[in-house]
Parts: structure tokens; C-alpha cells; sequence
């Protein structure tokens, strides 16, 4: 894939305040590049860098092999959707869009074909006359998109666009930008803190934390490969053990964990016998059931638990489960019909069962990452 | 950035040369006169003298000073007393009378401040309805002076005035959460309890800014007294106006102008600081405790 | 709204009654006695127009009025844009100077009218003291007290009172407003045209207003610096209402009301539509 942007270790401060540490990233031409994080990762002064509303403090930006980053803003090739639109809103919809055309001198012709083409893009024909205080959210929001793309920029930039939508909106327009962008083809760099808009539209995510990048990978790698803990907490939730390597057979290896049964895993990081190893299981790669199931073969880990807390939510129930002195995250799919099963209920002793193979080593483990999981209270 | 900050400066250099010009010198002239002898055709002397700022001493000024004082303060609090009930009330009302109310009470405060005046004087004139409805009632004597007194100076003063409290506390009111009192019931309080202990404090800042909109006018009221008040209800106001234009004493003039400056002033000031520290103490306890909420804080 | 009145106190809504009676009962008097032919309000007479007549044949009020109208309308424009030039260097500066600025140009809100009148009329006599002279036998010059000082005295006033309406209507203007505009690729100054001073107009023209308001009431700050034979309406009617009550002035101050209604009425129509717009 071309490259479009690239960050060059860019650094960012504030004062004392470190807002983004020598951050690099490459960005393909025409794709969906989400930066993820929560609030105070620097997510958004990364954008606002590219935007040009910032200067770095070290580092540089590189625009389609031109380096923009002392350019201004308004000469840059970059098109931003803010986070509360800033719309005008002295301005119709037709002379939001015809903004940027008027500002940068373009004809009058070019406004004439450029604006009914982008207003029928983003299906908001008929409303060419009407304020933004006269529009919905959702209205309002494609309305900042038409204006950024009507200048053909070569990188749009999206703020948190749909953080200001309710739920149910956001879904629709989530789908909708989707459309969009396989309609203009344009690179689209999107800023979230929320990780199931960046895993359902992104094409590469970058996780952000703590003003440096934890991975860059597509929403599968991230969510199967998290190569830390952060990652691996903050996208989806998961569970940790932390134990020893006791023995290694060709692919695979036993971990021995203090105060629970010893675990087969797939060994992908090649650790030898003795050392330390963190290890992240996803709740759904867990099976659980009231019967002791059977061993597929001698990779599969069968544990023996009680059921401290159970959430049902409908397509799929979670539960923890204690296996000796460790709590374990289980979600079960509903595939058949819930009625009909006798269901696993509180203080239910149960077996759970997962395969070596589905198991994943982190590279580095922090405790506090813990923190961002979901557990409850006991 | 440069070119920005250069922008601003030109931007903002006309008005305030205008302002150093038209007001902050006049104000240090004002000052400065107050230690310069007066000549003898009302002009300025030469030299410096303390002998204008000695004469202050004059035994009738501490009761002039003193009526200004106690005039101001009661015509403030009375029209606060009045205020806070009524942006209750506004705050209250369904919209449309909201609406036709506070525009009722705006028109009075848009009206000519000299019509207003006006309209007291034709009220309160010895011939008028009102003092004959008050004779035949047997309320007053055909001998009571309504006018030229210094309730009459009082009643014109809140009259005046009242619009002045009303729109900054009516302006927070509106914004109070009212269910608050409601809670405050629930929990147990009087509705008295409750309009104290929570609608009050609520609406604090409001009755703060109203009490400086009222306040400094009055203590500076000059129109009011000389239209409506008699010889004895003078306040500091007309003694400014009568050195200018009576007596053409420039340099006495100034210095009862430095010493109302001062005294409107001086609590500003006072009431600044106090409140710059009081926030500088807030926000270090924020502060204090911000590193104990970040912590709390989950995506 | 919640409204449980049956359970709430009456008491605040007495008040509220009280102040209307308390702020219309003198105000109805004076409209009341500009149609009595009678000239005190004690007896009604009859009904009678003479008062209005009689008004529009006093050409002394003419005349103050065109005076008003003139010193107004100078007093207006001049504020309006130094006002608003204030607010935006104020907004827009980050420099330690700032506090100072603000300090000029707010204190004047709160200094007392009479202060305001008699610092500037120390200032005129100083300057007229000091050089007058050599200013006539150099430029020809007269230094007097007479409109030009009136008008210089009202936009003083009256520019404080504009800045704070701008700098309000500043505050709440969105930032990202500007940078959305350079983004879209505007240069400074076309964001400045295109942008901020359609965003703030109202509050430019409601602060224009307010200054044009207020330098019409004045009567305190004009009767300080003005010259010997000036009058503007609120001048006019202090030295009539010195010598009593003249019939003439009740029907100026309906004439006035009615104004002062109607354009109350008009404003707030006009705000509660953009309100809602």
C-alpha cells in the first residue's frame, strides 16, 4: 500500500507534561487509520498536529513525501471534522460548504457542480438553505463531513465525530461513514476513545497511551494478538495469568501458576523452562458447562470452578468463575434456545474448558492495566 | 505568532489611549486638585496647599457623609429585600407571564431617568391625587410636605434602582435548579428553611452584583436629591455639584470627588482580594485532590 | 417547571404585585394628569389635548431634541468601534498587560456618574488652563467646553458598556469556529470577516443600542462638561422641572413611555426569535 502521512517521531510537551513521546506511524493512501486511546493518551494533540493547530516539538510530518510540518494550517492538504462540528452558524448548509471553495478563491462554476454533488453524497439534498441551529445531530455531522471533503483533501481528519450522537445514531452513522468512504476513497483519520467504533471501521488502529503507541495492527491482530497488557485490556476484555514455564514440548509448554492448576499453552513466544510468562485469555475462548465435558487431546485444559456472579445480557450471558484462588471471566454465546437449557446459575459448580492454542503471551504486562478490566465487586 | 501579537496591539492601542486620555488622567487630575489652592476669579491657584483637604473637617460634612452612607445602605438593602422574592417568583412563573413581567419591570428601567424622577415629582406634588387621597383618608395633615424630604430622596432611590437588582438575581434565579428545594423538603426543611439554606446561597453571586449596581450609584446619587430632597436630606452628591457650579471651588470639589472615589472604591478593592484568594485556596484543595479523582477515572 | 403554588408561599408573588403597582401608580398619574385640562392632578377638570399642543409648540424642546439625536448618534458609532476593538484585543490577549486594560476599560461602569462628569470637566479647565493659549496662537484653536466635549464625555462612558456586551458575546463564541475556518483553508483576515464579526454582530448592535440608550438618558455627565448655552432633552427637562411640575412635561414623558414600550417590545421580540432561530 502507498504511504499518504507518516509521523516522524513526533514529541509533544506541555509544560512538565509529556503529551506525546517520539511517535511514529505510517499511514497507507485511501485506507480507514483509527487512533485509539483513552482521554490523555494523545490521540487528539497528534491530530491537531496534523491539522496544524499545533507545532510539534520535535519531529516532523510528511504529506504525500512533502514535509508540511512547519506549513499553517490553512495551506495544508488536510481537512479536519471537529468534535462539536464547529460549524458556522451564521452560515446556511449550502455557504458552510461553499466555505472553504470561497476561501481559497475557487470559481463560482466549481462551487455550482462541486456542492450538489457532495450534498447528494451525504444525502442532505433540500436542506442547502437551512442554519445548522435548524438541524439534527446526526444532520449537523454530515454536514461538517461535506464541507471537509468538498476541498478534496488528501487526508480527512475526524475528531471524535460521533462521540457526540446517541447510541443508537451512532451505529447508523458509523455504517454511513463506512459507505462514504468506499464512495470518495479518501484517507480518513479517525480519532476515538471508544474501541468498538475504531475495531467496526477501521482498516489499521493505533493504540495510544500515555502519548506513546502501544501497537499498530488490523482490528483482528489487536484483538487476537494484543502485544500488551493495555492492549489487551483496553480492546475487548480478557483475563491474565501470570506464571512460570515448566516444561517445554515442541510447540507447546505447561505453565505453573501459583494457586491454580497448571495450564497447557501454545508456546509462541519460544520461552524456555523457568521463565516468567503473562498470558492473556479472552472470556470467550472458555466453554462452559454444568457436566465434565471430554479432552479434545492432551492440549486441551479442563478446570473445575464455582460460579460466583452471572450477568445475563441477552444474545450472551457472562459469568466469573472461581477456580481456586483466581477469578476467570467466561462469556457463553446463546446459540440454542436459552429457555429450553437448565441455565448455570450462582454457586453452580462448573467445568471450563479451553484449547492451548487459544491462549496469547504478552510481551509486556503492567498490573495496572488490570484496572480496565470488567470485575466485579466481591 | 508575531504578526498576531502585533495585530492586537494595533487592535487595541486606539481605545486605550482614549481611556488614558478621557479617563484615567482626569481621574489623577482629580487627585491632584484636591491639594491646589483656589484663585480668586474660580480658577486654580499656583503651588500646593493641604488646606482644601483640611477643610473636609467642616462640621457639616460627617453628617453629610454619614446621611450618604445610611441613604445608600437602606435604599440598597430595601431594594435587594424586594428583588430576591420577585426573581423567585420570575424564576417560578409559566413563560408567558414570565415574559410580560420582566418586560413590565424593564420598561421603568428604560424609561428617561429624568421622567422617572418626573412622575414622583408630579406623584408626590402638594396638589396632586395622591396627597389628597391621603388627606381624606386622615393619614396626613394638608399641612405634610410629601416632597423635598429625604424619604421622599429614599422612595425615588429604590424606585430608581430596583430594575438594577432585579436583573442580575432574576439573571441567576432562572438558572437555580429548583428541585433542590424540593429535595431540601423532602429532607425535612420548612419551605422558610429551605428558601434560606439553599435558594440564598444559591443565588449569592447574584445578590452580589446587585448589591455593587445599587450601591455605588447611590452613594454617588446627585440628580435624586437635588430634584426630590430638600436643603436638609443633601447628600454628598449635591455638595460635589454646588462647589462646581455655586461657588466655583474647583479644588474642593476634587477633593470630596477623591474622598467618594476612595470610599466606593476601597471595598472593591477589599471585596476583590478576597475573593482572588478565596479561589487561589479552592483551587490549590483541587488541586490537592485531583491525583485521588484522576485515579477514579475508567474508561 | 414543577409548580406545586398551592403548597409554595404566596408571599414572593405579593411582592411581586407590590413592585407593579409600586413602579406604574406614579407613571399612570403623569399619563392620567397629561390629559387633564387642570394643572395639578388633585382635580380632574376635563379631558383635554391642550398639553400636546402646547408641547409641539415649545421649539426649545425641538431644539434640545435635535441636540440629543446628534450627540447620541456621534456617541454611537464612535463607541461601537472602539468598544469593539477593546473587546477583541481583550479576548484575544494573552499578555501580562491585559489586567490593566481590562481595569480601564471596566472601572468606568462602576465609578459613579458624577465622577465620571466632574474628572472630565477637571480635565477640559486643565488643558484649557494649561495650553489653550499657545494651542490658539499656534492652530488657531478655541478650547471651550460645548458639544465636541459632550460627545467626547458620552463616548468615554459609552464605549465601556460596549466592550462588555462584545466581550460577553465573545466569550461564548466557539474557538474551533476559527480553526475550522483555516482549516477549510481561510486566511486570517478572511476568518475575520467571514467568521468572527458575523458571529459577534448582534452583540455589536446590541451594545451600539445600549450606548445610544444611554447617551440619550444622560443628564449627569452632559451637565459637567457642556458649554454655557447647550441643552439636550434631559437638560431641558431638569431646569423646567426646577420650577415645579409643568404640565408640558407630562405629555413628553408619554411620548416617551409609549417609545420606550414599543421598543422594549420590538427588542425583546426580535431576541426571543433569535433565540429560537
Amino acid at each position: 500500500m502507498d504511504e499518504i502521512l507518516r509521523f516522524e517521531n513526533i514529541t509533544k510537551r506541555y509544560g512538565k507534561n509529556t503529551v506525546l513521546d517520539n511517535v511514529t506511524l505510517s499511514i497507507g493512501k485511501g485506507e480507514v487509520f483509527s487512533l485509539l486511546g483513552p482521554s490523555g493518551c494523545g490521540k487528539t494533540t497528534l491530530l491537531r498536529i496534523c491539522g496544524g493547530f499545533e507545532p510539534p516539538d520535535a519531529g516532523r510530518v510528511i504529506l504525500d513525501g512533502a514535509d508540511i510540518t512547519e506549513l499553517p494550517a490553512n495551506r495544508r492538504e488536510v481537512r479536519t471534522v471537529f468534535q462539536n462540528y464547529a460549524l458556522f452558524p451564521h452560515l446556511t448548509v449550502w455557504e458552510n460548504i461553499a466555505f472553504g471553495l470561497r476561501a481559497t478563491h475557487q470559481p463560482q462554476h466549481v462551487l455550482d457542480t462541486e456542492i450538489p454533488k457532495i450534498l447528494k453524497l451525504v444525502q442532505l439534498e433540500g436542506f442547502e438553505s437551512r442554519r445548522p441551529a435548524q438541524l439534527s445531530g446526526g444532520q449537523r455531522q454530515r454536514v461538517a463531513i461535506a464541507r471537509a471533503l468538498v476541498n478534496k483533501p488528501k487526508v480527512l481528519l475526524l475528531d471524535e465525530p460521533l462521540a457526540a450522537l446517541d447510541l443508537k445514531l451512532r451505529q447508523r452513522m458509523l455504517i454511513d461513514l463506512d459507505t462514504l468512504h468506499d464512495e470518495v476513497g479518501t484517507t480518513f483519520i479517525f480519532v476515538t476513545h471508544d474501541q468498538q467504533e475504531a475495531m467496526s471501521i477501521s482498516d489499521h488502529i493505533a493504540v495510544l497511551n500515555g502519548g506513546h503507541v502501544e501497537q499498530i495492527g488490523t482490528p483482528t491482530q489487536l484483538y487476537e494478538a494484543p502485544r500488551t497488557s493495555f492492549v489487551a485490556a483496553f480492546i475487548g476484555d480478557t483475563n491474565f495469568f501470570s506464571g512460570r514455564i515448566e516444561s517445554v514440548d515442541g510447540d507447546y509448554c505447561s505453565l505453573a501458576i501459583d494457586a491454580f492448576p497448571t495450564l497447557r499453552l501454545f508456546n509462541d513466544k519460544k520461552a524456555h523452562v523457568g521463565a516468567e510468562v503473562h498470558v492473556s485469555i479472552r472470556p470467550e475462548k472458555f466453554s462452559i458447562a454444568l457436566n465434565r465435558p471430554e479432552r479434545t487431546d492432551a492440549n486441551t485444559n479442563l478446570l473445575e470452578g464455582k460460579v460466583e456472579e452471572v450477568v445475563y445480557l441477552g444474545a450472551h450471558t457472562r459469568y466469573w468463575v472461581r477456580v481456586q484462588d483466581w477469578r476467570i471471566s467466561v462469556i457463553k454465546q446463546h446459540d440454542g434456545y436459552a429457555l429450553d437449557e437448565r441455565a448455570i446459575r450462582w454457586d453452580d459448580t462448573v467445568w471450563l474448558k479451553f484449547e492451548a492454542d487459544n491462549a496469547y503471551m504478552l510481551d509486556r504486562y503492567a498490573e495496572d492495566d488490570e484496572e480496565l478490566l470488567a470485575l466485579p465487586d466481591l | 505568532m508575531k504578526r498576531a501579537k502585533l495585530a492586537n496591539f494595533l487592535i487595541g492601542t486606539p481605545t486605550f489611549v482614549w481611556l488614558v486620555v478621557f479617563y484615567a488622567l482626569p481621574v489623577l487630575i482629580m487627585f491632584l486638585l484636591a491639594f491646589k489652592p483656589v484663585d480668586a476669579n474660580g480658577g486654580i491657584g499656583d503651588g500646593w496647599t493641604l488646606r482644601t483637604v483640611m477643610e473636609l473637617r467642616n462640621p457639616s460634612y460627617p453628617s453629610i457623609i454619614w446621611r450618604t452612607a445610611w441613604q445608600g445602605a437602606l435604599s440598597t438593602a430595601l431594594c435587594i429585600m424586594m428583588a430576591v422574592p420577585i426573581s423567585y417568583q420570575l424564576a417560578r412563573m409559566a413563560p408567558r407571564w414570565r415574559n410580560l413581567s420582566l418586560m413590565l419591570i424593564i420598561v421603568p428601567f428604560w424609561t428617561n431617568f429624568l421622567i422617572r424622577i418626573y412622575a414622583w415629582k408630579v406623584f408626590l406634588h402638594p396638589h396632586g391625587a395622591f396627597k389628597t387621597a391621603l388627606v381624606w383618608l386622615g393619614l396626613a395633615e394638608p399641612s405634610t410636605q410629601l416632597l423635598y424630604n429625604e424619604w421622599a430622596v429614599l422612595a425615588v432611590m429604590v424606585y430608581t434602582y430596583l430594575p438594577y437588582a432585579v436583573l442580575p438575581i432574576y439573571a441567576v434565579a432562572e438558572k437555580f435548579d429548583f428541585s433542590l428545594l424540593d429535595a431540601a423538603k423532602d429532607l425535612g426543611a420548612s419551605s422558610f428553611y429551605a428558601f434560606r439554606r439553599v435558594f440564598l446561597p444559591g443565588i449569592a453571586n447574584g445578590i452580589w452584583t446587585a448589591l455593587m449596581v445599587v450601591l455605588i450609584p447611590a452613594l454617588g446619587a446627585y440628580l435624586i436629591p437635588s430634584l426630590v430632597g430638600g436643603p436638609t436630606s443633601e447628600l454628598l452628591g449635591d455638595k460635589i455639584a454646588q462647589r462646581v457650579f455655586v461657588d466655583r471651588n474647583l479644588p474642593h470639589a476634587s477633593a470630596l470627588s477623591a474622598l467618594l472615589m476612595l470610599a466606593v472604591f476601597l471595598p472593591l478593592l477589599a471585596g476583590l482580594v478576597l475573593r482572588r484568594l478565596r479561589e487561589a485556596r479552592q483551587s490549590t484543595e483541587a488541586e490537592r485532590q485531583a491525583p485521588a479523582a484522576a485515579k477514579e477515572v475508567r474508561p | 417547571m414543577s409548580r406545586r403554588c398551592n403548597r409554595n408561599s404566596r408571599f414572593p408573588f405579593y411582592v411581586l404585585m407590590f413592585a407593579m403597582v409600586f413602579l406604574y401608580t406614579p407613571l399612570v398619574m403623569v399619563a392620567v394628569a397629561s390629559f387633564n385640562a387642570s394643572k395639578y392632578g388633585g382635580a380632574w377638570k376635563e379631558f383635554s389635548l391642550k398639553w400636546y399642543v402646547q408641547l409641539f409648540h415649545t421649539g426649545a424642546i425641538w431644539e434640545a431634541l435635535v441636540n440629543t439625536l446628534v450627540i447620541a448618534l456621534l456617541a454611537t458609532v464612535f463607541s461601537t468601534v472602539l468598544g469593539t476593538l477593546s473587546a477583541l484585543a481583550l479576548h484575544r490577549s494573552r499578555s501580562r498587560l491585559k489586567g490593566i486594560y481590562y481595569a480601564l476599560v471596566h472601572t468606568p461602569l462602576v465609578v459613579p456618574d458624577i465622577l465620571l462628569g466632574i474628572s472630565m470637566l477637571l480635565l477640559f479647565v486643565t488643558v484649557m488652563d494649561v495650553c489653550g493659549g499657545w494651542l490658539e496662537s499656534l492652530f488657531g484653536l478655541r478650547l471651550e467646553l460645548g458639544m465636541t466635549t459632550v460627545v467626547i464625555a458620552h463616548v468615554t462612558f459609552c464605549l465601556s458598556y460596549v466592550a462588555m456586551v462584545v466581550l460577553g458575546r465573545l466569550k461564548e463564541f466557539d474557538n474551533s469556529l476559527l480553526e475550522a475556518a483555516q482549516d477549510l483553508g481561510a486566511s486570517g483576515l478572511y476568518t475575520f470577516f467571514h467568521v468572527t464579526l458575523p458571529v459577534i454582530m448582534p452583540g455589536i448592535v446590541a451594545g451600539a443600542l445600549f450606548a445610544f440608550t444611554l447617551s440619550i438618558d444622560d443628564f449627569v455627565i452632559t451637565f459637567f462638561v457642556k458649554g454655557a448655552g447647550d441643552t439636550t432633552l434631559p437638560i431641558y427637562i431638569q431646569s423646567a422641572m426646577r420650577r415645579g411640575t409643568p404640565p408640558v412635561l407630562n405629555a413628553l414623558s408619554v411620548i416617551f413611555l409609549l417609545l420606550t414600550f414599543g421598543l422594549v417590545f420590538v427588542t425583546q421580540n426580535l431576541l426571543s426569535k433569535g433565540k429560537s432561530e
